[in-house]
């Protein structure tokens, strides 16, 4: 591999792992609250490309209304799907509400599914993002430059809402023991909501940005990246927010690792990223950044 | 002429009453991806066939075609499943359907069990008829289209090295991937590189990243319209400079316009059918005048082989005493000869079409006619 190659490939990986560090951020922050493995994020990044979607499709707004919207839209989806799936389970074994997590999941899915009529559908991103930048071989679009910087910002963003925010410290406080936490008078399902706006609203973004760079939208898009930001989650260190944005990464610099190095292997790309996932946890089985869920939090 | 009178009203009671028994209703089982990852195929494939069957849902002896429509949600297990229903629940004479290569192979065991046949459309990989006596198809299979796409590249393109991506998920691909490679490599061709992906794939710039350090001239990728609009706006981005040749799946659902957008102008595809070309059979030029004043839009080729799929099912049936006798409709099918269809002239030849295929250039948006190749 020459370098020009080299740097193109260390691009995509970067491009690649950042979007799966958003939507692993939401599975974190919902673990780290709830301890439930929420199957239905990366439907909520579904909807919102399918709304972003419809908003530039039908409604004809602008790319930058139509974020908006799609942001809008993720939130209520996440707030609803908390408050009619997930609260009145909150005291319930933790496998029931894993299994509601799933149904909320298909429902999602089908709900697109018959809503848009399940076939691919083309997502009209702005000219803007289709210009080629050319940097002595190595060819960029924006996209690629926009998304890790979008990332990493907005994981500055949440690390200050958790460390220097009093709503940050109750989600911290909630992570620890919510029991204790509802009996110093803090609202728990305020904050539990809170924490869903936040992981749906980066969801969104997340869903934006892949529908930007692969403009072709299914409903059951997220089935697969939803898959591959959990294990990211994982990867990291679930219940910490750094450690999924750092998963995201490594898993999207596998993917294209291994595409790079074994070309004949590249139908495989996925079989291996998640063996070399097992590898990590059989190493260290809390994740990378794990912690230890009896003394800190996030 | 009492006897006379009485004999002529018991005849004319019977042929009455045989009438009445006659006139009645034959089914026909639609299995179509009309949802799903390819539910474009599906829908472009049904608009054809519900504009043949209202220009013509009566068979010669008064009976009326039905039209029993299932979706198998593009899935393999569904399609077998919608076969098992079309034949146990709705006792159906005979089936169009599932379309697509590996939908239709999922299904054609039941149907080769239960006698009863199958007319795919667009079914083209190889293994589809195989041994089997009861399918057929009206399109041609992929033994013919790889080796046109080689012929293609070499003569006309003038590629002598050629990059192929493989779908190792679809059948078709698979197929048309190995007579290819087999075709191009006998015409002095040398395959420089095979690159094999996943329907469902996304994120294709890690493949293409590596493909453009070898400068490729010319890619060959049978693959379907969402994968290839993507690996289209990827390539482009990374700034791969490659002629691509493409084949039926590729142009078959508009995705791969839209996606694609700019990046698949100058791209080739070989296909099934071009409402372009001249047309050769009377119906083609009815079929295209109904169907655009019907739907409001141009003929797919998909659309077409599904209507001539049903056209070869009710011309075998006009050949039957019975209409509803699936071992008599089948035998016709199969001996279909110089059937002057919507989409031109078919021979079936143990359960294959006989055809010629169509190659487009991607101009504006939209397929240009280039040029027809003979079997």
């Amino acid at each position: 591999m020459d370098f020009i190659t080299f740097i193109q490939q260390l691009i995509n990986g970067i491009s690649l792992g950042s979007m799966y560090a958003l939507i692993a951020i939401g599975y974190t922050m919902v673990y780290g609250v709830l301890r439930l493995i929420n199957f239905a994020h990366a439907d909520i990044m579904m909807v919102a490309a399918f709304a972003a979607f419809f908003a530039i499709d039908s409604l004809e707004v602008s790319f930058v209304l139509a974020t908006i919207i799609a942001i809008l839209v993720s939130v209520v989806t996440g707030i609803l799907t908390d408050r009619v799936a997930y609260k009145p389970l909150r005291h319930s074994p933790r496998i029931s509400l894993l299994i509601t997590a799933i149904g909320v999941s298909f429902f999602l899915e089908n709900i697109v599914n018959v809503t848009f009529g399940g076939t691919p559908k083309s997502f009209n991103a702005p000219e803007f993002f289709d210009t080629i930048i050319e940097l002595s071989g190595a060819t960029l679009t924006p996209t690629v430059i926009i998304v890790p910087v979008v990332t990493v910002l907005l994981l500055s963003i949440l690390l200050f809402i958790l460390y220097r925010t009093k709503y940050g410290m109750a989600i911290r406080a909630l992570a620890f023991d919510i029991k204790t936490v509802s009996l110093m008078g803090i609202d728990s399902n305020r904050i539990i909501m809170i924490v869903f706006i936040i992981g749906s609203a980066l969801a969104a973004v997340g869903g934006i940005f892949w529908a930007i760079s692969y403009p072709i939208l299914t409903p059951y898009m997220g089935v697969m990246i939803g898959l591959k930001a959990f294990a990211a989650a994982v990867l990291g260190g679930i219940g910490s927010v750094s450690g999924a944005v750092l998963g995201g990464f490594i898993l999207g610099f596998t993917e294209v690792a291994v595409v790079a190095l074994y070309p004949e292997l590249g139908a495989y790309k996925d079989a291996i990223a998640f063996v070399f996932l097992i590898i990590v946890l059989v190493l260290k089985p809390t994740g990378i950044m794990g912690i230890n869920f009896e003394k800190s939090r996030f | 002429m009492k006897l006379l009178n009485k004999v002529l009203t018991i005849s004319a009671c019977a042929m009455l009453s045989a009438s009445i028994v006659t006139a009645k209703e034959v089914k026909i089982g639609v299995i179509m991806p009309m949802s799903g990852p390819i539910g474009g195929f599906g829908q472009s494939a049904n608009k054809g066939l519900e504009v043949m069957h209202s220009m013509n849902n009566k068979l010669d002896n008064g009976d009326t075609v039905k039209l029993i429509l299932i979706d198998n949600k593009s899935d393999k297990i569904e399609s077998a499943n919608s076969a098992s229903k079309l034949i146990s629940s709705d006792k159906v004479t005979a089936i169009i359907g599932a379309l697509t290569s590996t939908n239709t192979m999922a299904m054609t065991k039941i149907a080769e069990n239960a006698k009863v046949p199958v007319v795919a459309p667009v079914a083209t990989n190889i293994l589809v008829t195989k041994r089997k006596e009861y399918v057929s198809r009206v399109c041609f299979s992929d033994a013919f289209q790889g080796e046109v796409a080689a012929n293609f590249a070499i003569n006309e393109l003038k590629q002598k090295e050629a990059v192929l991506i493989t779908d190792v998920k679809l059948d078709y691909s698979i197929g048309i991937a190995k007579i290819f490679k087999r075709a191009y490599k006998k015409l002095g061709g040398k395959i420089v590189k095979n690159v094999r992906i996943n329907s469902g794939d996304t994120d294709f710039k890690a493949m293409l990243s590596n493909l453009k350090a070898m400068k490729p001239k010319f890619i060959f990728f049978p693959v379907y319209s969402s994968e290839a609009g993507l690996i289209a706006k990827q390539a482009r981005q990374l700034g791969i400079k490659a002629k691509f040749l493409g084949t039926d799946g590729m142009t078959a659902d508009k995705v791969f316009f839209k996606a694609g957008g700019k990046a698949v102008e100058g791209f080739y595809g070989t296909n099934l059918f071009s409402s372009d070309a001249p047309k050769t059979t009377e119906l083609s030029k009815k079929f295209d005048d109904t169907f655009t004043k019907q739907k409001n839009e141009s003929v797919h080729p998909f659309g077409v082989l599904a209507a001539d799929s049903y056209n070869i099912i009710v011309a075998a049936m006009n050949k039957c005493k019975d209409p509803a006798d699936n071992v008599c409709v089948n035998k016709n099918i199969r001996a279909t000869k110089n059937f002057k269809g919507a989409s031109g002239v078919i021979s079936i030849e143990n359960g294959d079409a006989k055809r010629s295929a169509i190659i487009n250039i991607i101009e504006n948006g939209k397929e240009k006619y280039l040029t027809t190749v003979n079997p």
